[in-house]
């Protein structure tokens, strides 16, 4: 019991750790984006200080008159008791409200890249491991070059294929204008339809990856003695592989499948931008854009924050998987 | 497994490396790319001259001649000289990025592996904090705030989160090598520490900052054309980058009506495709990093 404690009050103070760093970051970086703001009122609405200064207050949380170690506490103490994150200056809407609208959004796409690349992952990666030879040495070189090439190329690819050759799959959107949201089979084959080619997108962009560390991880395991020991008690290949193998292998490999979340997101960003999909990472760019530093400031702080609990979740599992790990 | 003599070590200069990489056929088809770019880079950029690159709507989406290898774009500019223009930083700026990931990198895991005790612990926990970071997110958003920065600036951004995962494989690595028998003859002999970590067991991470090296190479590339994708700039960077190429190609829609449209999109991605696949090929030939993997002549 006293690991899991142990870990989650690390990952607190972590998130802690991180999201003050954000804070001083948006506060004390040369041409500030709160001074900005603030400037931007002034100069170019010609609004008094005074009003100026109630509006950065609204936005950000932050009243300029303080001395920024107070502004600090305040900010801390809105966003842990209330779970407040300011408002939205481009939109007017409170920040958590429109996260929440657009994150969904991006864990499901997400989700299911992240899963279903890394199943396919560790079943070519252990194949590739196993059968060896010419085969394996030819698609290994193919995983790596794939693995490298950039996510943005990879969409770009797609879109020229699927969009405009093949006119397959929609250009952009998460649903077609009229589909009344609901649990209908229209809606979700909708959704579905516009989330094929981001999906795609993420599964050719993280496959590589799986593969290789899969087939790394596998070519390890079949030298152990245990392998061998399976092999000359006359067990079938499939059994090998499946039970004695796979099974091994994989363990390693959880704590980068939570791990992978924070990369997820970097990805994200490019594809559904270029995919107009609009969920966290395009929402992001858009407040960068509209200098929307709340909202974006609030973006960061959740992005962080899911970072830290898929990290911790993954030091948990593998605390269950693996019992060793619990004494470290 | 030999120790690795460190005396050996010193001997070998830049013209070994090289025929390493010759031997190898991926690493000298590596190598001959790599070269074409920075050719690119260096002189191309003087001998085409900036002209190219201005504005005129009368030379619009001309096929390729021979006064346009490549063709121009939407605005009457050459493409080519596009590409060997935006070359310049992007090779400049991934290569520094790196350089900075990997010095950062290097120095906290030996320090914090050979010290041990508290500085450890506080390294490990300040690297376990940068760990949890987005990155390529933080990178993006930090570069498109800071506008007016510098190239170095701007390279140092880049390093912003990639050193901590190096610092924790070196850090282990160190730990092992650590225990073995020739430290502990140095020890004896009373090296002090800073030869012991920058001599002595840091022969031994060659193999891992080499190969850390090419990694970061490729994600600092992915990193800077990336915000240039996105249609973010940043000034001191230059405006010429292979990133805006597509950004541009992409969001002009170009390409819908002209088949010169798709020269000028896919052109940015066939060399940044060929500058990954020299990266990978050169990184590759694994005895570049590795002495103990040579063969002995």
């Amino acid at each position: 019991m006293k690991w899991i404690i142990i870990r989650l009050i690390r990952a607190f103070l972590t998130a802690f750790v991180v999201i003050s760093v954000t804070f001083f970051l948006m506060r004390l970086m040369p041409g500030s984006p709160v001074e900005m703001t603030y400037y931007h009122y002034i100069t170019v609405l010609r609004l008094d200080p005074e009003t100026a200064k109630m509006l950065v207050k609204a936005a950000y949380n932050i009243d300029l008159d303080l001395p920024v170690h107070i502004q600090y506490l305040n900010y801390m103490s809105n966003l842990f008791t209330r779970g407040d994150l300011g408002k939205s200056i481009a939109r007017g809407s409170p920040v958590i409200e429109i996260i929440s609208n657009d994150l969904p959004w991006s864990l499901f796409t997400l989700s299911i890249a992240i899963f279903s690349s890394f199943t396919l992952g560790i079943l070519l990666g252990s194949f590739l491991a196993y059968r060896g030879g010419i085969l394996d040495r030819i698609l290994t070189q193919f995983f790596t070059i794939l693995s490298c090439i950039p996510s943005y190329i990879i969409g770009i690819i797609l879109i020229l294929i699927f969009v405009l050759q093949l006119g397959v799959f929609p250009s952009g959107g998460r649903i077609s204008l009229g589909i009344k949201p609901g649990f209908t089979l229209e809606f979700i084959a909708n959704v579905l339809w516009h989330a094929t080619l981001p999906i795609l997108s993420y599964l050719l962009i993280y496959l590589g990856g799986w593969v290789l560390s899969m087939r790394g991880s596998a070519i390890s395991v079949l030298g152990s003695d245990y392998v061998l020991a399976a092999e000359a008690r006359g067990l079938k290949k499939r059994r090998i592989l499946q039970d004695y193998v796979m099974r091994n292998a994989i363990l390693p490999l959880f704590t980068s499948l939570m791990i992978s979340l924070g990369y997820m997101f970097g990805g994200a960003v490019f594809i559904e931008n270029l995919f107009a999909y609009p969920g966290i990472g395009y929402t992001l760019i858009w407040a960068l854009n509209n200098r929307d530093y709340p909202l974006l400031q609030g973006i960061l702080n959740i992005m962080i924050v899911a970072i830290i609990l898929s990290n911790l979740l993954a030091d948990l599992l593998y605390g269950v998987l693996d019992p060793r790990a619990r004494s470290r | 497994m030999s120790i690795i003599n460190t005396k050996n070590f010193k001997k070998i200069k830049v013209p070994k490396t090289l025929r390493i990489l010759v031997k190898r056929k991926s690493g000298l088809f590596g190598l001959i790319i790599l070269a074409t770019f920075v050719l690119m880079a260096t002189i191309g950029v003087e001998v085409i001259p900036q002209e190219a690159l201005r504005r005129n709507p009368a030379n619009a989406l001309l096929p390729p001649s021979l006064e346009h290898p490549l063709g121009t774009d939407y605005a009457g500019r050459d493409i080519f000289a596009q590409i060997v223009h935006g070359s310049r930083s992007v090779l400049i700026i991934s290569f520094l990025g790196a350089l900075f990931t990997v010095f950062l990198g290097s120095l906290i895991g030996l320090t914090s592996g050979y010290m041990g005790g508290t500085a450890d612990k506080i390294l490990m926990a300040i690297s376990d904090a940068f760990l949890t970071l987005p990155g390529t997110i933080l990178f993006i958003v930090l570069a498109a705030i800071l506008r007016r920065v510098d190239i170095i600036t701007f390279s140092l951004l880049l390093s912003i989160t990639g050193w901590a995962g190096l610092a924790r494989a070196i850090r282990s690595q160190v730990l092992v090598i650590k225990e073995r028998e020739f430290i502990e003859a140095s020890k004896v002999l009373g090296l002090n520490k800073l030869h012991i970590i920058f001599n002595e067991i840091m022969p031994n991470m060659l193999p891992y900052i080499g190969v850390a090296f090419s990694f970061s190479v490729l994600n600092c590339l992915y990193m800077t054309v990336g915000l240039f994708f996105l249609g973010l700039t940043c000034e001191g960077v230059g405006v010429t980058n292979w990133g805006m190429m597509m950004n541009n190609a992409l969001a002009r829609g170009v390409f819908l009506l002209n088949p010169m449209g798709l020269v000028y999109l896919f052109t940015p991605i066939i060399f940044i495709i060929l500058l990954i696949l020299s990266i990978i090929l050169v990184a590759g030939t694994r005895e570049l990093f590795n002495p103990s993997l040579r063969e002995e002549e």
